[in-house]
């Protein structure tokens, strides 16, 4: 096996399950009207999740630099998107730790979700143009 | 913070003796056209014909003119459209790349004169 390849299996593993986590988890408690502690469960584990993403993400680029010897070549609309992503995971895990504090500026519940949900499609189309883009 | 993660990366990855080192300094791809010193003609469009040799780790290519990313190809032999070019030196090159759009190997590269 190639050690570069099993990397960045490995980190694609959970940089998949983290972007099904950080769109599925708000969506989920939306639909079925989450309250409570099942809520403040949902609120730890997509933030878990944003966590996950930010690491993977950055394991990528570790990949590359230490075992393969370059960073990757990102232009223009590529890094854009990137830029997007990373954006959406600071954002969101701010939102996060502002519902997880009880913060009064995080807002309602719902609206929390439906932001959650927001910036992870957000996410997960920029994965795609960052993806097929250079 | 950040050299303690090199430091314990560099020692899980460099010092292994299992890793794959950079295969940056390979010449994976050669450009057969434009040749090298061509003289091409402003405002005219050409293509850029390259081949990556079989077997190596290159998922695709970026192509560069000008020190510029102006495309990508998945093919590992084909063409690129190039042009219309403004007039003077103008640097074309190839870079193979991996699917996280990590350089493989050199980068081919020509010279031409537009005018």
């Amino acid at each position: 096996m190639q050690l570069d390849n099993a990397l960045y299996a490995g980190v694609q593993i959970v940089h998949n399950f983290g972007a099904a986590a950080v769109v599925g988890l708000p969506l989920a408690a939306l639909r079925f009207e989450a309250t409570g502690p099942t809520l403040r469960g949902i609120y730890w584990l997509a933030l878990l999740a944003w966590l996950a993403q930010s690491a993977s993400g950055v394991g990528f680029g570790m990949v590359s630099y230490f075992v393969v010897g370059e960073l990757p070549e990102i232009h223009d609309l590529a890094l854009g998107a990137l830029c997007v992503k990373i954006l959406c995971a600071i954002l969101s895990i701010i939102l996060l730790a502002a519902k997880l504090l009880k913060l009064a500026w995080a807002g309602s519940d719902r609206a929390a979700l439906k932001r959650l949900a927001g910036l992870g499609s957000v996410a997960l189309l920029c994965a795609a143009i960052l993806r097929w883009f250079s | 913070m950040t050299c303690l993660a090199r430091t314990v990366l560099t020692a899980l990855f460099i010092s292994n003796p299992w890793v794959i080192q950079a295969g940056a300094e390979e010449n994976l791809v050669t450009i057969s056209s434009p040749a090298d010193g061509e003289k091409l003609a402003a405002g005219k469009t050409y293509k850029v014909d390259y081949e990556v040799k079989e077997a190596t780790k290159a998922h695709h290519v970026h192509l560069f003119v000008d020190g510029e990313e102006v495309a990508n190809g998945h093919k590992l032999k084909g063409s690129f459209p190039l042009g219309p070019l403004k007039a003077g030196e103008r640097q074309i090159c190839i870079s193979p790349v991996n699917k996280n759009h990590t350089p493989v190997g050199t980068r081919a590269c020509v010279a031409v004169t537009v005018q």
